[in-house]
């Protein structure tokens, strides 16, 4: 009778198997910390969207607005991108522990890895390379769900009464006068007499704008501030 | 090579010369066949039909997968991993909850596992053999694993993390929740140990 040494062995005869190569494994490994890498990345750019998104946020406004700092905060969190940080962190954690080593680190530690690692590249990206107003401002134009999603964050800009609207320049400047398509699609006639206009801002056509004024009749605004709808470094036009 | 310059090699060097000769393994195969078997029995507790069954599986496996052995680990520790693996994707397959086999084996348990437990060996007393062998049956898995590897297969708490792909520190937890359930359990079936 065969013994179970033999029957293995005969077994890998008859059916000629051979050890696989090691390319094989060293490629998997390689596809695990490219995956890894490519998961950084995209961490980093979700949180250089959330700081920019908290940098972005209204916090002069806050007080004219009659906003208490939690529900401010509340109201301009970036829940989608926070969202999407913490998939991200749940994807690193499973890929890392793929790696030949991956599982001798615990959870938290790993989480705090991709969480510095985020932090890090996130606030260079920001910084040097504006990412997270590039994303926000994508995501704004393409993704008519995220739109939605942000719109109550936007909610304070679609107050004329208040004084406070925003929207696309739709002509050129002329005789301190300029139109204006509002977040609701409603042209306006914005007059500009002896408004401010912030440095950031380029009155031309395409150019986001947020405007703190006076409305005079259903289709005019009298302007006292024109700041750009992202605030930062850099004038942004876009197609609408 | 002569066979008994193969039973002074390493299981390392094992592995490196069987990728080279094929013949080598025998001697892999014969190293880990008895206490490979042995620890399918003890954390699956199959037949022997189905124990021979997996083993193959796991020695092919094994073979296969000779050019991912990791040299900064422990040969057994791989080899365990794989064999643990294997149990678990058996165990899924066929969706049978691995029993415990105890019979003699649990004097070595009781001996190793008394300093953790404060349990005061009566080894000789077949009712506590017979008490012990269902709590161990009623652990959960991934207690029952943690308790065979540390109390019958007397791995350290380093190796016990290499078969299982998990931290150190949660072996450590795994162990101690794992001691605290066997006592539980116990004190639910009322078995006393003097």
């Amino acid at each position: 009778m065969e013994s179970t040494k033999e029957k293995i062995i005969n077994k890998i005869k008859e059916t000629e198997l051979k050890p696989r190569e090691r390319w094989q494994f060293q490629l998997r490994e390689f596809l695990v910390w490219f995956g890894l890498s490519v998961i950084v990345v995209l961490s980093a750019l979700a949180f250089a969207t959330v700081i920019f998104n908290f940098a972005n946020a209204d916090w002069m406004m806050r007080r004219q607005l009659g906003l208490g700092m939690g529900r401010f905060i509340f109201m301009n969190m970036p829940y989608v991108w926070l969202l999407i940080l913490v998939g991200l962190i749940g994807v690193f954690y499973y890929a890392f522990r793929q790696t030949k080593n991956g599982y001798q680190y615990a959870l938290p530690l790993i989480a705090v890895i991709i969480i510095l690692l985020s932090i890090i590249f996130g606030w260079m990206s920001h910084r040097y390379l504006m990412s997270g107003r590039w994303i926000e401002s994508g995501a704004q134009k393409h993704m008519p769900m995220y739109q939605m999603m942000t719109r109550p964050r936007q909610a304070i800009w679609m107050n004329p009464e208040k004084g406070l609207i925003a929207g696309w320049i739709i002509s050129e400047y002329k005789d301190n006068e300029f139109k204006l398509s509002d977040i609701n699609k409603k042209s306006w006639n914005i007059r500009c007499d002896k408004c401010l206009i912030r440095p950031e801002v380029e009155i031309s056509k395409k150019t986001r704008v947020k405007i703190i004024g006076q409305k005079i009749d259903e289709y005019t605004f009298e302007a006292q501030e024109i700041r750009p709808f992202f605030s930062g470094k850099g004038v942004m036009k876009e197609k609408f | 090579m002569q066979k008994n310059d193969c039973d002074k090699q390493s299981d390392e060097n094992l592995a490196n010369l069987t990728l080279k000769d094929q013949d080598y393994f025998n001697y892999i195969i014969e190293r880990y066949e008895n206490k490979l078997s042995r620890y399918i029995k003890r954390i699956a507790g199959l037949n022997q039909q189905d124990t021979e069954d997996l083993l193959q599986d796991i020695f092919i496996k094994v073979y296969q997968n000779l050019n991912a052995f990791d040299s900064s680990l422990k040969f057994s520790s791989w080899i365990y991993r794989i064999a643990h693996n294997e149990v678990i994707s058996h165990w899924r397959k066929n969706k049978t909850r691995p029993q415990f086999v105890g019979g003699k084996e649990i004097e070595g348990f009781l001996h190793n596992i008394d300093s953790g437990l404060n349990i005061h060996q009566d080894v000789e007393n077949k009712n506590l053999r017979d008490d012990i062998e269902k709590i161990l049956a009623e652990l959960d898995l991934k207690y029952r694993e943690v308790l065979i590897l540390k109390f019958l297969e007397e791995k350290s708490y380093e190796e016990i993390s290499d078969i299982l792909r998990k931290p150190a520190g949660t072996v450590a937890t795994l162990i101690n929740r794992a001691k605290k359930q066997f006592k539980r359990k116990a004190g639910k079936m009322a078995v006393k140990f003097n």
